[in-house]
């Protein structure tokens, strides 16, 4: 019966992300398609959920669905919003980019089945993930740790130099 | 204790009934604290204003929250002609959800907690951050500029002061090692982390109150600027929803504060035997959530009392405050932790 709510949980979820997922290629206003890229990113979290990976879950939901969905709102906002109600796509981009995604979904379903997957047979990791996590970062994994640092701070430096540039024009 | 009787089920239905029977039980309690809540924050208002609030309906006036869910679930459900439909419907969803989602992970005594997840506070937050997301689409979704204003001055100020509410946290993570919100009150029996932790506090505080847009920090729905903010356009059941959802992030930024600083469901010594009885075995099922809950009324208490005081700021001193003072602040407090914890090791 554990099975049985599990699979349940699965099936209701991938139902979700497949269903939202649709829904934001079909949404004819942007910001329509954005909320449902969140539905999208809420049902990965949980699949990681069920997955025995709480700490990917929430960060997951964290990052994509908090934040970078917040990110692509602003976005959007600063744009015209005469784009936002698009008129229907013409007939012959719909064809082509059915044939694009039909011979991508061919080779990926083909891929998918074909490969040997490796299992791992360790426990899962269950208690406190996050020190684990922590420890790792500052001892085996310490050089890519760093090299993210160096590379986001060189992003906040030049995100900060490239706003500073009309400086005393405007105040907010 | 209470549910020895499940014993003799079988496996799947207990599954089941631990599955359902505690979410039912904390949904209970959230949305019968919203009703108590509104209330409390009226009558106590009105105490600090010099006036009455509510005290016509029933006695001090405490039917006057059933008199006005009702009228508020009657009204008609107005729609503007513009607005995108979908999106109208599901933001007030989104934001309530968000908002009863979040107590899923927190722990009205030891044991007595939904979902007991090592990552507790964690998802705390990014369950709570999703209603920013309903905010923003409700402002954009009602086709008018001033909710539209209100939404994007609600989206800056909650990513500005998400950064600082977080980092606040980080000493008290460095003390105890865990994010798991249960064990972080495990850790308080002796002593409360206000103690050694007084301008986390402070910023905590702070950056709740802007978190939650409580006075004075409004400036999302400040009613002199922008009518009502992102919920301008709404009516009816779907303002409930985002009036409910305030209320309900409001109570849970207090819980937040309590399980944090002021030593969770824990009475004052509860490290003397004596005190430290009452919280364990049949006393504890009543006594900590008791505790809990009437700490939590009083720092929601408090948040009124700075609403009764203090006038709402501009949205350019919000801004500068949390990126020129906030931040810099927390980040000093988690190196000076650090640094004193390395000294006591």
């Amino acid at each position: 019966m554990a099975e049985f709510v599990y699979h349940l949980a699965f099936y209701l979820m991938a139902i979700a992300i497949v269903v939202s997922a649709l829904a934001m290629i079909f949404a004819r206003n942007v910001v329509a398609g954005v909320t449902c890229l969140v539905g999208t990113f809420l049902g990965v979290a949980g699949i990681f959920f069920l997955l025995n990976a709480e700490f990917i879950g929430v960060v997951q939901i964290m990052v994509y669905a908090g934040g970078l969905s917040l990110l692509i709102v602003f976005a959007i906002m600063l744009t015209d919003p005469k784009d936002h109600e698009i008129q229907r796509p013409q007939a012959g981009n719909v064809m082509m980019g059915a044939v694009v995604s039909i011979v991508l979904f061919l080779m990926m379903v083909i891929a998918i089945s074909t490969a040997e997957w490796s299992f791992s047979d360790a426990e899962p990791l269950t208690s406190q993930p996050a020190v684990y996590i922590g420890i790792q970062y500052f001892t085996t994994y310490i050089v890519p740790f760093y090299l993210a640092a160096i590379i986001l701070s060189m992003a906040l430096t030049g995100a900060i130099v490239m706003a500073k540039k009309d400086e005393g024009d405007e105040k907010c | 204790m209470f549910f020895s009787f499940t014993q003799a089920w079988p496996l799947w239905a207990q599954q089941i009934f631990y599955a359902i029977v505690p979410a039912v039980l904390v949904l209970a309690v959230v949305m019968t604290s919203v009703i108590i809540l509104v209330w409390y924050e009226r009558r106590w208002l009105g105490f600090l204003q010099h006036r009455y609030g509510p005290n016509r309906v029933g006695p001090f006036g405490l039917l006057q929250l059933i008199a006005d869910a009702v009228k508020m679930m009657t009204k008609e459900d107005i729609m503007n002609r513009d607005v995108h439909k979908a999106m109208f419907t599901m933001a007030p969803i989104i934001a309530m959800s968000a908002a009863i989602i979040s107590w899923a992970v927190i722990p009205f005594g030891e044991g007595q907690i939904i979902s007991n997840m090592d990552m507790g506070i964690f998802f705390l937050f990014a369950v709570a951050g999703l209603g920013t997301f309903a905010t923003i689409i409700a402002g954009y979704a009602s086709a008018n500029k001033w909710s539209t204003l209100g939404a994007m001055r609600g989206v800056g100020q909650a990513i500005s002061y998400e950064i600082p509410l977080l980092f606040s946290l980080v000493p008290i993570f460095l003390m105890t090692g865990t994010f798991n919100l249960q064990e972080i009150v495990l850790q308080q029996q002796g002593s409360w982390f206000i103690w050694y932790q007084p301008f986390a506090f402070i910023i905590f505080y702070i950056c709740m109150t802007a978190e939650v847009n409580r006075t004075p920090f409004d400036l999302p729905e400040s009613e002199s600027e922008l009518v009502s903010g992102f919920n301008t356009e709404y009516s009816g059941f779907k303002f409930g929803g985002f009036f409910m959802g305030e209320y309900i992030a409001s109570l849970t930024m207090c819980a937040l504060i309590t399980l944090l600083f002021f030593g969770g469901w824990y009475l004052p010594f509860a490290n003397v035997p004596a005190i430290a009885s009452l919280h364990t075995g049949m006393s504890g099922y009543f006594i900590n959530p008791i505790v809990f809950l009437a700490k939590t009324y009083f720092f929601f208490g408090v948040t009124v009392w700075v609403r009764a005081t203090l006038p709402r700021v501009t949205i350019g001193m919000l801004l500068s405050f949390a990126w020129k003072v906030l931040i810099p602040l927390t980040i000093v407090n988690i190196f000076a932790t650090g640094l004193v914890l390395y000294i006591l090791r």
